[in-house]
């Protein structure tokens, strides 16, 4: 009867909404949906949490409609005042002609390149740690600062700025298994932030045995890694100092 | 021929934005994806203020899959919407099929069938709690929209709303959910009365 009674868990308020909010782990989730299939009054109250959720959530489903709404109508309304689209347009092509004189002084020495596709995959604010996908960039760049090499950890200085980036490989085997995705050209990288700057781990499906690492590029918010004869270009949320 | 480093595609910075709070983002992926959504819903039986509407609705279900970090970046952005908006407008004209049994023949796509989520929609407590919700006022009203929808943690709902700290708001919360669950009982009530 003792047993009986701990396994009646949706008695418990607090474990009931942990339940429909998708807030416990795996093996409790396996072990109340099987207790649900034998109690229907544990079943009748996660259907009633369920839909109180489902009531307050379609509640802020339309006001965040309504809000989008405004927003598109005042986009709408902006988009006819031409003279404040050609003040803006002209604001913005000074701005970026600043950057471009700026960045080009400053920071690099380089070839054209063509587009690169960097991939937010999600974040876990948590761990302070962030997966990305990285796309094979097609050119060859020239970092203008010095990278200097202290086994798999680089040394990058631009102006009186130091960062230190380590690299590192794995197979994607270690990944766990929502975090695989196919494709030759995505590499698979976590991002952790530690004492020392970032440490990188790239996950391929060979052996991780002979790889050569190296920065090709730092600007102030991503980075191009040469790895395995190719290289590959990350964006850093939040920059180089910021939280991911 | 030198040129500075760019290397976010579009997707990247929009999600970024979406992550840091910049909803109104929303509203440049509205103006990004509005041809192809009208096109879609024009040639399945819609106007144009459908396709706006479903587009409305994409865009709302995206947010909250980025809120809620369920959101996996597998296509681009563009595909995703476009998907979203399709699965919805096929429901509604499902739905609409259901309700109007002759105008069945002409449709271009067999539609799915209501998500358990519209279900529940459509399920008459469900409907009560949103009755219940336009009575219940604030900061109950903000507090349940923030943890229950937003998903935001105690801490993020303190700092927002000016409560002392996490622990108050979970007292709050508490109050707050008891306070719901009385107005829908009474929501509930008036309604069978009828």
């Amino acid at each position: 009867m003792k047993e009986k009674n701990s396994q009646h868990w949706a008695s418990d308020p607090e474990k009931v909404e942990a339940f429909v909010l998708h807030r416990i782990d795996e093996s409790e989730r396996v072990f109340c949906t099987t207790h649900l299939n034998q109690c229907e009054e544990c079943r009748r109250a996660v259907q009633e949490e369920r839909e109180l959720v489902a009531g307050i959530r379609y509640v802020g489903r339309k006001e965040m409609k309504l809000r989008l709404k405004q927003w598109i109508q005042r986009g709408q309304g902006k988009r006819f005042d031409w003279i404040q689209a050609a003040s803006l347009a002209a604001a913005i092509i000074l701005m970026l002609g600043a950057v471009f004189t700026i960045r080009w002084f400053t920071d690099f020495n380089q070839s054209k390149t063509r587009s690169h596709e960097i991939v937010l995959k999600s974040d876990d604010s948590s761990q302070r740690s962030l997966w990305i996908i990285g796309k094979v960039v097609e050119q060859k760049r020239v970092f203008r600062g010095t990278v200097s090499e202290n086994s798999s950890s680089f040394i990058i200085k631009q102006g009186n700025v130091t960062r230190t980036v380590s690299i590192r490989s794995a197979l994607t085997a270690e990944l766990p298994l929502s975090m695989r995705t196919s494709g030759e050209s995505n590499l698979q990288t976590l991002f952790e932030r530690n004492q020392d700057g970032l440490q990188l781990t790239i996950y391929t499906s060979t052996t991780p045995n002979s790889v050569t690492t190296g920065i090709e590029a730092v600007t102030a918010d991503s980075l191009i890694v040469y790895f395995r004869g190719r290289q590959i270009a990350y964006y850093i949320p939040g920059g180089w100092a910021g939280k991911m | 021929m030198q040129t500075p480093l760019f290397f976010l595609n579009d997707d990247s910075k929009l999600l970024d934005a979406l992550r840091n709070g910049n909803d109104q983002v929303l509203a440049e992926l509205f103006q990004k994806n509005r041809r192809p959504i009208i096109s879609l819903v024009l040639r399945n039986q819609g106007t144009e203020d459908d396709a706006e509407d479903i587009l409305q609705e994409a865009l709302v279900v995206l947010w909250e899959k980025i809120r809620s970090g369920s959101f996996e970046y597998q296509a681009k952005l563009s595909t995703y919407i476009y998907a979203t908006a399709k699965n919805i407008w096929f429901r509604r004209l499902a739905r609409r099929r259901r309700e109007l049994p002759a105008a069945n023949e002409a449709f271009e796509v067999a539609a799915e069938d209501a998500t358990p989520q519209e279900e529940l929609e459509e399920n008459e407590r469900v409907t009560a709690v949103q009755h219940a919700m336009e009575q219940i006022g604030n900061p109950c009203r903000d507090i349940l929209l923030l943890y229950y929808w937003e998903e935001q943690s105690m801490e993020e709902i303190a700092l927002k709303l000016g409560f002392a700290n996490a622990d108050t708001v979970k007292s709050k919360k508490y109050q707050c959910k008891k306070i719901l669950e009385r107005l829908v009982k009474k929501v509930l009530g008036g309604n069978n009365e009828q």
